[in-house]
Order: C-alpha cells, then sequence, then structure tokens
C-alpha cells in the first residue's frame, strides 16, 4: 500500500492545478472586463472554462479531503470518532462535487 | 488499530516549548486550510447565486460586502495567502530546494510576513 505516497502526489498535483487556476482568474480579474453577471455567464459559456472550472472544483474538494483527512488522523480519537467525522465530510464533499456539476450544466 | 499501546511520557504544554519558524509555518499552514475548508460551502452558494440572475449577481455582492463577511473575507484572505505561499515553499523544498536549515528557516520568516504583508495589501485595496 503506499497510500501515504498516493496522498503527497495527488495534494502536489491538485495544488499545483488550483495555484495556477487562481493565478489565472487574479489575471482574469485585474485585466479583463469587469466582474458582472453577464461577464460571468459568459466565461462560462465557453466550454473550455467550464471543463477547467470542473477540474478545478474537483481539485479542490480532493485537495481538501487529504487535508482534512490529515488533521484528522492527527487529533481525532477514537477511530470510530475519526470515522464518523470522515464518512459525514466525505459525503459534504460528494454533494458539493454534483452539485458543481449541476451548475455548470445549468449555464 | 493496534490494543491499547505502551505508556510514553507526553509534554503537550504548548506555551513552553520553543517552536522554529518553520513549525509556526507548518500549523498556520494547517489552520488556514481548515478555514478554506470550511469556506468552501460559502463559494459554491455565491457563486451558484451569481451565476444564476442579474438579481442573484447583485445578491452576492451584498452579502460578500457585508460587516460580518468582510470580517470572514479578511481571515480567508490571510488563509488563502498563507496557505498558497507556504504550499509553494513546501513544492520547492520537494525539489530540495531551499532544504538546508539556514535557507529553510528564511524562507520561513519570508514567506510568513509575507502573507500578512499581502493579506493586508489587499485588504486595503478592497476596502478603497
Amino acid at each position: 500500500m503506499a497510500s501515504g505516497l498516493n496522498a503527497w502526489f495527488l495534494q502536489r498535483l491538485s495544488g499545483i492545478y488550483i495555484a495556477a487556476f487562481l493565478v489565472y482568474l487574479l489575471v482574469l480579474a485585474l485585466t479583463g472586463a469587469p466582474i458582472s453577471h453577464i461577464a460571468l455567464r459568459e466565461w462560462l459559456a465557453n466550454d473550455l472554462h467550464a471543463v477547467l472550472l470542473l477540474f478545478f472544483a474537483a481539485a479542490l474538494l480532493q485537495h481538501a479531503w487529504i487535508g482534512v483527512r490529515d488533521i484528522a488522523i492527527d487529533y481525532l480519537r477514537p477511530d470510530s470518532l475519526r470515522v464518523l467525522v470522515m464518512t459525514a465530510i466525505g459525503i459534504g464533499l460528494l454533494g458539493l462535487a454534483i452539485w458543481a456539476v449541476l451548475i455548470v450544466l445549468g449555464r | 488499530m493496534k490494543s491499547s499501546p505502551v505508556k510514553r511520557p507526553v509534554f503537550i504544554q504548548l506555551w513552553k516549548i520553543r517552536f522554529p519558524m518553520a513549525a509556526v509555518l507548518s500549523i498556520g499552514h494547517r489552520i488556514s486550510g481548515l478555514l478554506l475548508f470550511l469556506s468552501l460551502p460559502l463559494w459554491w452558494y455565491v457563486f451558484d447565486l451569481a451565476l444564476s440572475s442579474e438579481q442573484g449577481f447583485s445578491d452576492a455582492e451584498q452579502i460578500i460586502r457585508s460587516p460580518v463577511m468582510t470580517l470572514a473575507l479578511a481571515v480567508l484572505v490571510w488563509s488563502l495567502l498563507h496557505h498558497f505561499l507556504a504550499g509553494i515553499r513546501y513544492l520547492l523544498l520537494d525539489i530540495h530546494i531551499g532544504v538546508d536549515r539556514q535557507p529553510a528557516r528564511i524562507s520561513a520568516w519570508v514567506v510568513s510576513l509575507l502573507a500578512i504583508v499581502t493579506t493586508l495589501v489587499v485588504l486595503w485595496g478592497w476596502v478603497l
């Protein structure tokens, strides 16, 4: 089992993508059209942007999951409490994933 | 899952331990990460609202600019900047850049201070 190694790798991968996307958003905010409802819709109407945004959501959720899992492992004892909390959080994050898809599909 | 382990000495009086800057940075990275995680549903909601209609967009703006949110935002801006900058320091450490004690100590200070300074700059720009 290389779960520690996998977690380490996934955090780097998702972290880099999140960082790059945030920089992109910053540049967009500073140089693009003023942020408005219309600007938002037009940006998302582009299919490439929609895909990149969903990747961003996935990266965020996965990065958050592993991050919180590490905190839970360090501080939440007994194991049953940790499992309970991580299950609840896992369901919540899955909910956010579904919500993200619904938002993008509804654009 | 092990059975009850051997009793080992425990010392958790944190206020009595002198922490290197890298340790402070590290716990800051963990705390900022946790705060960002807790804020996720808020961002989802605000984005959904802003995208829904012109009225929704203006409602989202109202929420973001409300006094309560402004305070929360200040904390979240620091969280994002600290987590981002400390994260970059970790990525560099992963490829063995800045691993020696002196550079690591210096970079820990630089990142911690940079996070605070950029937070203040952003908040100043936001308020103006």
